[in-house]
């Protein structure tokens, strides 16, 4: 099925924001592109709702600031993912769980007891990563960015983004692996 | 977006296939966009829009909406001046009314008081103890009554016989009878 196209491009919405600081302009876009935003930095941050909605809040702030420099050659919405990008790295540096790139012995997370069955769900175990694997993890295999994408959009080699995307795959699968066949190795 | 890489056989294709499967959308807490209007309006980024309700009607929706109001109440106007003046018609028959029944009600009871008093004043005459005043009292009051009778009802034969019987006989005795009776 066929998603209609909405009747005002954001565009056009963005326009009526920057010349007017239209109101029903910006609830408008924020109506359309806050979920995708919410979504994608909340798993940046880890899974921490606060934080999360902390960093949508100052994204929309600083969209609605930089709204005269886009140059609409890329998407609204993947413009305001790379905004919101930077602001949850600038949260996470604050915090101090910014790692990037994570050093090549940096300890594996431990696997915490599964709530039920012998499994915990791919969320929950992409929270547990390490801040760094846990980025380049979401943003190639969740989000569909290329090497160079991410490298230019953290700042790091293409080869860094490959190392840590290896890294971060291996603790995953560590952290999805059954009980029992954790059981057998350690065995 | 990425292309298969070497890297790739490290996911087994289906957690692979679930990492991309994940919800791409979630929505925040009800109070952020409100919180981040206001950041931004205080940043003098948004302009405070007028309350909802309001900004979004047409003007055309507007002139009906006054239209319709000032129909409404020139209406209101009229049924409201057309109710009061039934009211007031209602309650001026109604004190009309009311007083048609109680003089009614005021002939009756004194016509019945006279009518008793005359019955008294014929049996005292019957047993020869009656007072010429009491008469003449009686008949004064017999014709003035009469008096009236002519006014109401020009055309009543008894009325105009009382009227007609010598008048200026009766007048001078009941002159007297009244210089001489106590009203009370």
């Amino acid at each position: 099925m066929r998603a209609e196209a909405p009747a005002v491009s954001d565009q056009s919405l963005a326009q009526a924001l920057l010349l007017r600081g239209d109101e029903d302009a910006f609830r408008e876009l924020y109506t359309r592109h806050t979920p995708r935003l919410f979504q994608f930095v909340l798993r940046i941050v880890g899974g921490a709702e606060h934080d999360a909605e902390d960093v949508v809040q100052e994204t929309w702030i600083r969209a609605t600031s930089a709204l005269a420099t886009f140059r609409w050659e890329a998407a609204f919405g993947t413009w305001l993912t790379g905004i919101g990008l930077n602001v949850a790295r600038s949260l996470l540096r604050r915090q101090g769980r910014w790692e990037l790139p994570m050093e090549a012995d940096t300890p594996e997370p431990s696997r915490p007891p599964a709530a039920d069955g012998d499994r915990i769900d791919i969320e929950r175990a992409l929270a547990l990563l390490p801040t760094g694997y846990r980025t380049v993890l979401v943003l190639y295999d969740v989000e569909g960015y290329t090497h160079d994408e991410i490298a230019e959009r953290l700042g790091i080699a293409p080869g860094t983004s490959k190392s840590q995307l290896s890294h971060a795959r291996r603790a995953l699968r560590r952290l999805l692996e059954p009980h029992t066949q954790e059981a057998h190795e350690h065995a | 977006m990425n292309t298969p890489d070497p890297h790739d056989d490290e996911l087994p294709p289906a957690l692979r296939q679930a990492l991309r499967g994940l919800p791409r959308e979630r929505q925040p807490g009800r109070l952020l966009e409100e919180r981040t209007v206001r950041a931004l309006r205080e940043s003098g980024l948004v302009q405070a829009a007028p309350p909802r309700g309001i900004r979004r009607l047409p003007m055309a929706w507007l002139g009906g909406a006054v239209a319709a109001s000032v129909a409404l109440f020139a209406s209101g106007v009229a049924v409201g001046q057309w109710m009061g003046g039934r009211t007031t018609a209602q309650v001026v028959s109604a004190v009309q009314a009311r007083n048609d029944q109680q003089t009614a009600l005021l002939v009756q009871q004194t016509g019945t008081a006279y009518i008793q008093a005359l019955h008294q004043l014929a049996a005292r005459d019957s047993a020869g103890a009656a007072d010429p005043q009491g008469r003449e009292v009686a008949t004064h009051l017999f014709r003035a009554a009469a008096g009236q009778m002519v006014r109401i009802a020009p055309n009543d034969a008894v009325a105009g016989a009382v009227m007609a019987s010598n008048p200026r006989q009766d007048t001078a005795a009941a002159h007297r009878a009244h210089q001489q009776v106590l009203w009370f």
